[in-house]
């Protein structure tokens, strides 16, 4: 074994064995730490931000996705086979990150939204869901203050329409 | 050699028998199927509408395609496979192998639809982590073959330590990471306004149904209506986040701090209506004191 070994505590350790401990350390725990350390974002390391915003008020900023029917039906669309493989907070959040509110170009998430209107009636028409049909989805900018329970949850502050979005022709 | 050099091989090198290592992978890769991936269909990520995606890190580096449900359907059934494989200890290093490459991918497909499951971004780098390490040495069936076979059942050594170590050194950074964040964005502002109040009351509204569905927005209303407390808890919530590299170090610190970061996920899943932490339940058996002879981090090594 010789110089090919290191001995600890009368313990042998083989040259190659340190060498992939180095490796793991480097390609694993290094990154970990820098990106504790300095943050930023390189999937699967993360700076784990989330919640470390200051939030000093109670007041609720958030969206609210509806669906609307060739017959004036409305449905809130927070049933997630609805959205599949969405859950409702996250298709929102992604929304955020399309530009729905339309603070530079709100194209990104318009296009989104066709697709998410395509994908609910392909799915429907394929009977993986029960929702009724859909010609329309609408994105509303939705503030409350808030209150404990969200006791004021169907009466909000302000609702205002962000972006509307038709089904192409050829899929009515 | 120094005394730095000594607790630098004391640390990472400091002889371990197999079986806590082997018991550790089995427990994790275990409960991550049995707690997460049976219970979830990563196949569904194919069915996220195309105009959602924003490519990112590797995906975007490599212009990774997004997969079709025929191709996802393969990768997490090979997935599935590699995870039970791995758990049983068969094949090991190709079971780790395969469950670290089709992992980064299939659980890493959703941060490039602009929400992300923050909690599920460790269990790649685990799994890497055990992928280069001898975790199929003991409580495997490739060790039961093995010595069947040649009579060998393992020796203790360096080998069966620094992966335990640097699994609780990716697990300590993520608190780490969350506390920094906050003093970042924040600073102490994040404790001394009513932040986390106003997170809990927020989540009421964002996460509407979660909350309807689940006890914990009786307590997350008990607290809101008490904001000197919701501070308090702020302040203990930084506190332990940025205290826990010490558990790596201090046996106290690793008694005091892992039992608190275990309660305070449950308090995130409770008050926050945030997924309960299934995905990485099982990183908490890397805690357990075995390989470190009983006494826990820092404490006198037995063998």
């Amino acid at each position: 074994m010789g110089r090919y070994t290191v001995k600890y505590d009368g313990h042998t350790l083989r040259r190659r064995q340190r060498l992939v401990a180095y490796v793991a350390m480097l390609a694993f725990g290094l990154p970990s730490v820098l990106a504790a350390l300095v943050g930023g974002e390189a999937w699967p390391f993360l700076d784990y931000r989330m919640y470390a915003e200051s939030k000093p008020t109670a007041e609720i900023d958030w969206l609210e996705l509806v669906g609307r029917g060739p017959n004036g039906t409305t449905l809130r669309l927070d049933n997630e086979a609805y959205i599949v493989p969405f859950a409702y907070s996250e298709l929102l959040r992604s929304l955020y990150t399309l530009d729905v509110l339309g603070e530079s170009d709100p194209t990104p998430a318009r296009r989104a939204l066709a697709g998410l209107l395509d994908a609910y009636e392909t799915q429907r028409r394929l009977g993986e869901h029960d929702g009724p049909p859909l010609d329309r989805i609408e994105v509303y900018r939705v503030r409350w203050t808030a209150q404990p329970g969200a006791a004021n949850y169907d009466s909000p502050d302000s609702r205002t329409r962000l972006q509307s979005v038709s089904l192409p022709a050829t899929m009515r | 050699m120094s005394a730095l050099a000594a607790a630098w091989h004391a640390f990472w090198f400091a002889p371990a028998v197999p079986w806590p290592l082997g018991f550790c992978r089995a427990g994790f890769f275990g409960s991550f199927y049995v707690l997460f991936l049976s219970r979830t269909n990563l196949r569904w990520y194919a069915l996220f509408p195309p105009g959602f995606y924003q490519p990112r890190s590797f995906f975007a580096w490599l212009s990774l395609p997004t997969p079709s449900w025929e191709v996802m359907g393969w990768l997490v059934t090979a997935f599935e496979i590699s995870v039970i494989l791995a758990a049983l200890g068969l094949l090991t290093r190709l079971a780790t192998l395969t469950a670290f490459a089709l992992g980064l991918y299939v659980l890493g497909l959703q941060f490039n639809y602009g929400y992300l499951h923050w909690a599920h971004a460790i269990v790649p780098i685990v799994m890497g982590i055990l992928a280069l390490a001898p975790c199929g040495d003991a409580l495997s069936l490739d060790a039961l073959f093995r010595r069947v076979v040649t009579g060998n059942a393992g020796e203790a050594g360096g080998q069966h330590r620094w992966p335990i170590q640097l699994v609780r050194l990716v697990f300590v950074t993520v608190f780490l990471a969350a506390g920094l964040a906050k003093l970042r964005q924040a600073g102490l502002e994040w404790v001394l306004s009513d932040t986390l109040r106003n997170y809990f009351l927020e989540n009421q509204y964002v996460f509407r149904s979660e909350g309807a569905t689940t006890w914990g927005h009786l307590l997350a209303d008990w607290l809101i209506v008490r904001p000197g407390l919701c501070r308090v808890f702020a302040v203990v919530v930084l506190a332990v986040e940025l205290s826990t590299p010490a558990a790596l170090f201090s046996r106290h610190a690793w008694r005091l701090l892992i039992p608190l970061l275990f309660l305070f996920q449950v308090g995130n899943a409770l008050l926050l209506y945030q997924d309960f932490f299934f995905a990485y339940l099982g990183l908490y058996l890397f805690w357990i004191p075995w390989v470190d002879g009983g006494r826990g981090p820092g404490g006198k090594i037995r063998i």
